[in-house]
C-alpha cells in the first residue's frame, strides 16, 4: 500500500506492532512543527492526535481547609469526562454534585445501595452520588456524556469505607444520574455537602475529559 | 494512565505478583487481571503490600445477587473477588483509592465465560472492598489462586497508576485509540473496521435516538448464535441469553445512550465482556434514568477482535453525531 505522508519534516515514524494480515498495526507519524498524526486504514487518512482528543487533566481541587464545598472550574468543554472524587467528610457529611452551578431543580437520579433496589430521586437540585449520609471516606468514580445539547449522563461506582477497621466490610453504591439540561456543556462540578458539618482537609476532585 | 507493572505466568502458578515499589505513590490504582486456568478450578484474591494479616473486608454480589460480606471476624487475610471457585477464563478491572493515610477502598467488576460455548452464560461479580492500611501506599499487588486448580500460563495482572497532576497530559502509556467512528447522518450501524488486535479493548458508545433505538454489539462481522450474556437492568434479577446473534443490551431505548465496555481478547479463548450503560429515558428530570450492567460472551476461540458493529434493532435511527471510540491495549 502507498500513502501520502503528512505536510512536514519526518521526526519519527514507528509502529508499535508488526502489522500482519490480521493486525494492521499503527503507523503513528511526527512531525517538526510537534504534530502526531496516525494513519487510519478504515477511512484512509492521517488522524492528527489532538489535544482535545487525549485524555487531559481538565482539573483538580484539593480542600485546604475544612468546608462544604470543593469546585473545579473553568473546564475545558469536553465531550467525555472522568471524574475522581475522593470524599473526606469530617463527621457525617454527604457528597453531591452540581454541575455549572445550576441550583434549579434539574437533576435525576437511580441509586443502588449494596445492591438494593434501585431507588429513583427526580427534579433534585443536587445530584447524589451515595445515599448515606455517613461519617466515612468514599471514592466515587464516574463517567460522564457531555454533548451541548442533550442531557449530561453519569454512571457513578461509590466505594464508602464504612466504620474504620477490617471488622466492619465496606459499602458500595452504583448510580446513574442526569443534568437535564441540553444548552450547556459542563465547565464547573461542584462537590456539595448539605449536612450541618464538614469536608474535611485533603477531600480531592480529579476532573479528566477528552473529545 | 501510566503502566506500573505486569506480571504474565510462564509457568502454572497459584500466585501472580507486580511489585511496583520504584514508582510509589500513585493514589489512584487500575488493576486488571486476565485469569486462564484450564484444569480444575480457580479463584482470586487479592493482597496489598504482602500484608496477609486480617486487614481486609468485602462486600460481593454474584450474578446480581443479594451482597454477601466478609471481614476480620470471619477471619479473611485477603479480599476474595470471587466468592466461587470455577475453572474458567476470568476478566477483574479492578478500581483502586491509595491515599497513604486512608483506608484503601477497591472496586471491582468481573467476568468469566460459565461453560464453554454460546449456550452457556458467563458469570459476572461486583465488589466493593477494602484493606484497613493507613500508613502506606500500595506498592505490591498479589493475585492469588486458593482453589484446587492453577492459573495457567499466560495469565496475567497488570497495575496503572497515576496522581493526575493538574493541568497537564497525564502520562497514559497503556490506552492507545484504535479508532472511533461518528456518524455524519441517520444510520442504523456503526462499525469500525479495521482494528488493530489488541489484547485489551475499551469501547466507548453515545447512541443518540431519533425514534425508539436498540444496542446491539458483534465482532469481526459474525452474525453466528455465537453469543451469551447476562444483563441486569436497574437493579433487578439478572437476566440471561444465550446463542444469541449479538451481544443485546437495551432494545427500547428513547433517551440518549452511554456505554463502556471492557474486553478481554485472547485469540484462543472466548472474548469476555464487562460493559456498563445507561439511558436518559424520557427528557427532563423529572424521568430517572436508566442503567443496564451486563457480562457477556463470544464464543470464537480462534480469532481475534479486528472489527466491532454496533446496529440498531430499534424501530428508529442513530441520530447523527452518535460515536464508537475503541481504545486498546496488549
Amino acid at each position: 500500500m502507498t500513502v501520502d505522508l503528512p505536510i512536514g519534516i519526518l521526526r519519527g515514524l514507528s509502529t508499535d506492532t508488526k502489522p500482519t494480515s490480521v493486525n494492521h498495526g499503527t503507523l503513528f507519524f511526527e512531525t517538526d512543527t510537534g504534530k502526531t498524526f496516525y494513519w487510519n486504514s478504515n477511512i484512509s487518512e492521517w488522524i492528527e492526535q489532538t489535544d482535545e482528543k487525549r485524555w487531559q487533566v481538565l482539573g483538580v481541587a484539593v480542600l485546604n481547609v475544612a468546608g462544604d464545598s470543593l469546585i473545579v472550574q473553568n473546564l475545558k468543554p469536553r465531550k467525555y469526562l472522568k471524574c475522581l472524587f475522593v470524599c473526606l467528610p469530617s463527621t457525617s457529611a454527604n457528597g453531591r454534585f452540581r454541575f455549572n452551578g445550576d441550583t434549579g431543580s434539574n437533576y435525576a437520579d437511580r441509586v443502588s445501595a449494596n445492591g438494593g433496589a434501585d431507588a429513583i430521586l427526580t427534579s433534585q437540585t443536587t445530584t447524589p452520588l451515595f445515599g448515606n449520609h455517613v461519617n466515612n471516606p468514599k471514592i466515587s468514580i464516574f463517567d460522564i456524556l457531555n454533548l451541548k445539547n442533550q442531557e449530561k449522563l453519569i454512571i457513578c461506582h461509590v466505594v464508602e469505607r464504612g466504620t474504620a477497621g477490617a471488622a466492619n466490610p465496606p459499602n458500595r453504591g452504583e448510580t446513574v444520574n442526569k443534568w437535564a439540561n441540553t444548552t450547556e456543556k459542563i465547565n464547573k462540578i461542584e462537590a456539595i455537602n448539605n449536612t450541618a458539618n464538614d469536608f474535611d482537609v485533603g477531600m480531592t476532585l480529579i476532573v479528566l475529559g477528552h473529545d | 494512565m501510566q503502566e506500573l507493572g505486569r506480571t504474565r505466568l510462564t509457568a502454572s502458578g497459584d500466585t501472580i505478583t507486580v511489585d511496583f515499589a520504584d514508582k510509589p505513590n500513585k493514589k489512584f490504582l487500575k488493576i486488571i487481571c486476565a485469569l486462564k486456568s484450564v484444569t480444575d478450578v480457580t479463584n482470586a484474591n487479592l493482597t496489598f503490600n504482602n500484608d496477609t494479616a486480617t486487614n481486609y473486608a468485602k462486600r460481593t454480589s454474584e450474578n446480581g445477587g443479594a451482597d454477601a460480606t466478609l471481614d476480620s471476624d470471619d477471619a479473611i487475610t485477603n479480599i476474595p473477588l470471587l466468592p466461587t471457585s470455577r475453572n474458567l477464563p476470568k476478566f477483574i478491572i479492578i478500581d483502586v483509592e491509595n491515599f497513604k493515610t486512608q483506608e484503601k477502598l477497591v472496586n471491582a467488576s468481573s467476568v468469566d465465560q460459565g461453560t464453554a460455548g454460546a449456550a452457556n452464560a458467563p458469570n459476572r461479580v461486583e465488589g466493593a472492598h477494602k484493606w484497613a492500611n493507613t500508613t502506606d501506599f500500595i506498592t505490591r499487588v498479589d493475585i492469588v489462586n486458593s482453589g484446587a486448580g492453577d492459573y495457567d500460563v499466560g495469565s496475567e495482572v497488570i497495575v496503572l497508576g497515576s496522581n493526575f497532576p493538574d493541568g497537564e497530559d497525564f502520562d497514559d502509556n497503556f490506552w492507545k485509540e484504535l479508532g472511533r467512528k461518528e456518524l455524519d447522518a441517520v444510520g442504523d450501524t456503526i462499525t469500525i473496521n479495521p482494528i488493530q488486535t489488541k489484547k485489551y479493548l475499551k469501547v466507548v458508545k453515545t447512541l443518540i435516538p431519533s425514534g425508539t433505538i436498540g444496542d446491539e454489539m458483534s465482532f469481526n462481522n459474525d452474525t453466528g448464535t455465537n453469543y451469551a450474556r447476562r444483563r441486569q437492568a436497574n437493579g433487578g434479577t439478572d437476566a440471561t441469553a444465550v446463542s444469541e446473534a449479538a451481544i443485546k443490551n437495551v432494545q427500547t431505548a428513547s433517551g440518549l445512550m452511554f456505554t463502556v465496555t471492557y474486553i478481554l481478547n485472547l485469540a484462543n479463548q472466548e472474548k469476555l465482556v464487562i460493559m456498563e450503560s445507561m439511558n436518559a429515558t424520557t427528557a427532563g428530570a423529572a424521568n430517572a434514568p436508566n442503567r443496564d450492567e451486563l457480562a457477556a460472551k463470544w464464543s470464537n476461540t480462534t480469532d481475534l477482535i479486528s472489527r466491532i458493529d454496533n446496529t440498531n434493532a430499534g424501530g428508529g435511527d442513530y441520530a447523527k453525531g452518535s460515536e464508537m471510540i475503541i481504545y486498546g491495549s496488549d
